[in-house]
């Protein structure tokens, strides 16, 4: 054995060791050159596995993982490693592997085994550090410049040249590393000529066209170029250039191709970091910012007796173009404003700081939202026009002395006014145009009387515009439905119904659009007497029982002087409310999708279900069916058990495109 | 829903549903009831220790079983129903159709009296 060898394998085998606490053997043929100690035995496994025509294979054997890599040579010349290690399988612990194969049986097949041996092992082991230095770099260096730099170094180290260079197209532009840190002369042109070529290219094939193109490179005695094809197109090459004619080996052409391969993959991987690394940060930052712009919310607003409000916001980006805001005007009167800004994302939410900024600071000094609105338009048209943007926005002063509001609308959606008296929804129109299209536009303010149980919402676009899977709006007539079914509850919990409204609407689509709600209720004398839990449920049999769930949760609450609700009761109920919500799902919608809506309410003695959808009518009330003989009908128990459950059942058809159940239970 | 299946005997089968026979898990009931009867003659106990909640698809699986075991000479009784499902039974009269028992053991001895 050539003292030289043996000293590669060994460095070899120093070298796995050190990087993965493994243990390393080489074979030539049947001989075993070196790795661990010859009275060691391979496991029966492994050694089974070094006859078969298996390139690399892994077994986990005794905790560890071991690798054969064979060359596919002829049987008698078959060099093979065995390696072991206790890390976890890695596929760059594999890629090494196949790579100290591929240079052996490179050098091997290149040469004739026994002859120059040695040569071509030291070749080899040349690759072999360089890969095993390359990844090392990589782990390390995170910057292009300062990588292309790197490798150059490295193989400056491995392989004496005159030069080395790698050049790389990065936004049309050539970036150019050398070692000797001379430019490479007509870089363009030899990006060039290699355009086409499959692994790398030597002077004899480039020479004519360099001599026609009279360039300086043929002063050169030897080059040797490999194209770097980044996303499929020549975005770079590297190369050596040396003074002696023919100086590059078949050892050389091997290295620079491995190692171009070995940088595209590399550059690329990087380049996918840098993007990832760029979008973390933005991340980061759109995390902040959306910190920030829910911190300009108020949390809560002022308490004000007789009224009950509730808000929400939810941005379909991180940050959003809808806002709200609170203040007191002059005479301490309550003043708030829903505003919605053109577009989404990070500019519409830079321009709700700006108007947030402006109500904040005019709010004080003003008493009629039309003068607020005004100064607020004022202030910000040129924000606004340069953005080339603008803003709706309702703003609403809440006069407790009166039992009325007051309001100025620009442009905004018409905001939701329910009637207790009528149980109708009213809507209030637009008071001017949206703030920066005219600098001094004349808002006009309207007033408008409320009585207990009325309630306003007002709401960004986001919300009734918001699409189901068909492209179908929410709409006013979705908004009111839900409004309809849930206005006895307390702000809070519409609001909640109302943002699991538009979640089932969307069926599970992400939200197009920012969704801003403010809810603002008048109490009623009822409010004290009862506790309404308002439910929204998608048209699925699935929901019925997040329904039966929330009524047989009441356990707890406590109602009239210490009677809290029994089981038994709770059970019942819960039972008759699934079968007509059943029904409800089977008759009202059929195949296609809807929304049932509604409240459970807990009053002076007495359980209510509410039920509201929007589906075809039910063609005749269903009656209660009973069956004599011995052989029972398989179906049609849900309204026996309903009507046996209840003290009421019954069914409406309101309007034009409502059908209500009212289920009722005395205790 | 878990449905546990235990064969007592080659004739009896005892099919002991958990948790909720609604009207989304009545249907795996109801097909598992059919599954069984391979055979004439069988009488399945339906035990209803663990069914907290039971509706009225519950029932139909129930009654669909019963009917699919008489077709072939068996029968199905029921056996150990919680307040909530003797409530079912009892609105829908169909504690009048099922044969209903306090305890498992009574549902199986009782085949046992009617296979003698």
């Amino acid at each position: 054995m050539d003292g030289e060898l043996s000293d590669i394998l060994e460095e070899i085998r120093k070298t796995w060791i050190g990087m993965t606490g493994g243990g390393f053997a080489c074979y030539i043929g049947d001989r075993q050159f070196l790795g661990f100690g010859r009275q060691t035995k391979l496991p029966k496994k492994v050694q089974n596995a070094l006859g078969h025509d298996l390139e690399i294979d892994a077994y986990t054997y005794r905790g560890r993982k071991w690798w054969v890599v064979q060359s596919s040579m002829q049987e008698s010349d078959r060099l093979r490693f065995v390696a072991w290690t206790k890390a976890e399988e890695s596929n760059s612990y594999r890629h090494l592997l196949q790579t100290w194969l591929d240079g052996f049986t490179f050098g091997l097949r290149e040469q004739n085994l026994g002859k120059n041996l040695t040569e071509a092992l030291v070749g080899a082991w040349d690759r072999l550090s360089f890969f095993y230095e390359f990844t090392h770099i990589v782990s390390r260096v995170t910057e292009l410049p300062e990588l292309m730099t790197e490798i150059i170094a490295l193989l400056e180290k491995v392989i004496f040249v005159e030069d080395v260079f790698i050049v790389l197209r990065d936004d049309g532009e050539l970036q150019t590393c050398t070692a000797s840190k001379q430019d490479l002369p007509d870089a363009d042109l030899l990006l060039s000529l290699i355009d086409n070529s499959v692994g790398p290219v030597s002077m004899r094939e480039l020479k004519d066209d360099l001599v026609q193109a009279g360039s300086p490179l043929i002063e050169y005695g030897d080059l040797l170029v490999a194209r770097l094809a980044l996303d499929g197109q020549t975005n770079g090459m590297m190369g050596f250039l040396d003074t002696l004619p023919g100086r590059f080996t078949a050892n050389d052409i091997q290295l620079l191709a491995s190692a171009a391969d070995r940088v595209c993959s590399i550059i690329e991987s990087m380049r996918s970091r840098l993007i990832w690394e760029e979008r973390q940060r933005i991340e980061r930052e759109l995390e902040v910012a959306a910190r920030i712009q829910a911190s300009l919310l108020p949390d809560e607003f002022p308490e004000i007796p007789g009224v009950d409000i509730a808000v929400h916001l939810q941005p379909a980006q991180h940050v959003g173009g809808d806002m709200y805001a609170s203040s007191k005007t002059q005479d301490g009167d309550l003043i708030m404003i829903l505003a919605d800004v053109a577009g989404k994302g990070i500019p519409a939410a830079i321009l709700t700081s700006i108007v947030h900024g402006t109500f904040r600071g005019h709010a004080p000094f003003c008493n009629k939202p039309a003068d607020l609105m005004k100064k607020i338009g004022h202030y910000i048209y040129q924000d606004l026009e340069k953005a080339d943007t603008f803003v709706t926005a309702f703003v609403m002063r809440c006069l407790q002395q009166q039992s009325a509001f007051e309001y100025a609308s620009a442009g905004h959606v018409d905001a939701l006014l329910w009637r207790h008296e009528t149980q109708e929804a009213e809507f209030l129109p637009g008071t001017g145009i949206p703030l920066g299209i005219e600098p001094e536009y004349p808002y006009e303010d309207r007033m408008v009387t409320l009585h207990p149980g009325d309630l306003l919402l007002a709401y960004s676009d986001g919300v009734t515009e918001s699409e189901d899977p068909e492209g179908k709006v929410l709409g006013l007539q979705g908004l009111s439905d839900i409004i309809y079914a849930t206005h006895p509850a307390r702000a809070a919990d519409q609001i909640n119904a109302l943002r699991l409204g538009l979640e089932i609407h969307r069926q599970g689509l992400p939200a197009r659009d920012d969704v801003a709600l403010l809810l603002f209720r008048c109490e009623h004398e009822m409010d004290a007497k009862r506790t309404v839990i308002p439910f929204v449920i998608d048209s699925d049999f699935h929901a019925v029982r997040s329904v039966v769930d929330l009524i047989r949760g009441l356990e707890d609450i406590v109602v009239e002087e210490h009677t809290s609700l029994n089981k038994q009761l709770l059970d019942d109920f819960a039972l008759a409310t699934s079968e007509i919500l059943t029904n409800q799902i089977r008759h009202a919608f059929g195949e296609s999708r809807g929304r049932i809506q509604g409240c459970v309410v807990i009053e002076a003695g007495r359980l209510i279900t509410d039920l509201y959808d929007h589906g075809v009518p039910i063609p005749e009330p269903l009656r209660v069916r009973t069956f004599n003989g011995p052989e029972p009908p398989e179906r049609g128990y849900g309204l026996m058990l309903a009507e046996g459950l209840l003290d009421t059942c019954e069914y409406h058809r309101i309007g034009e495109t409502r059908n209500h159940w009212r289920l009722i239970k005395k205790f | 829903m878990k449905i546990e299946i235990e064969r007592p005997q080659d004739s009896k089968i005892v099919v002991i549903p958990h948790g909720r026979v609604d009207v989304q898990t009545a249907p795996t009931l109801k097909e598992k009831l059919r599954e069984l009867v391979d055979v004439d003659g069988l009488t399945i106990v339906v035990d209803l220790q663990h069914v907290d909640f039971i509706d009225s698809s519950g029932l139909s699986a129930l009654v669909s079983g019963l009917k699919t075991l008489r077709e072939r000479g068996g029968t199905l009784y029921i056996s150990q129903p919680q307040p909530q499902a003797r409530t079912a039974l009892r609105l829908t009269l169909l504690d009048r159709v099922f044969s209903i028992f306090p305890t498992l053991d009574q549902a199986l001895d009782e085949g046992e009296l009617q296979d003698t």
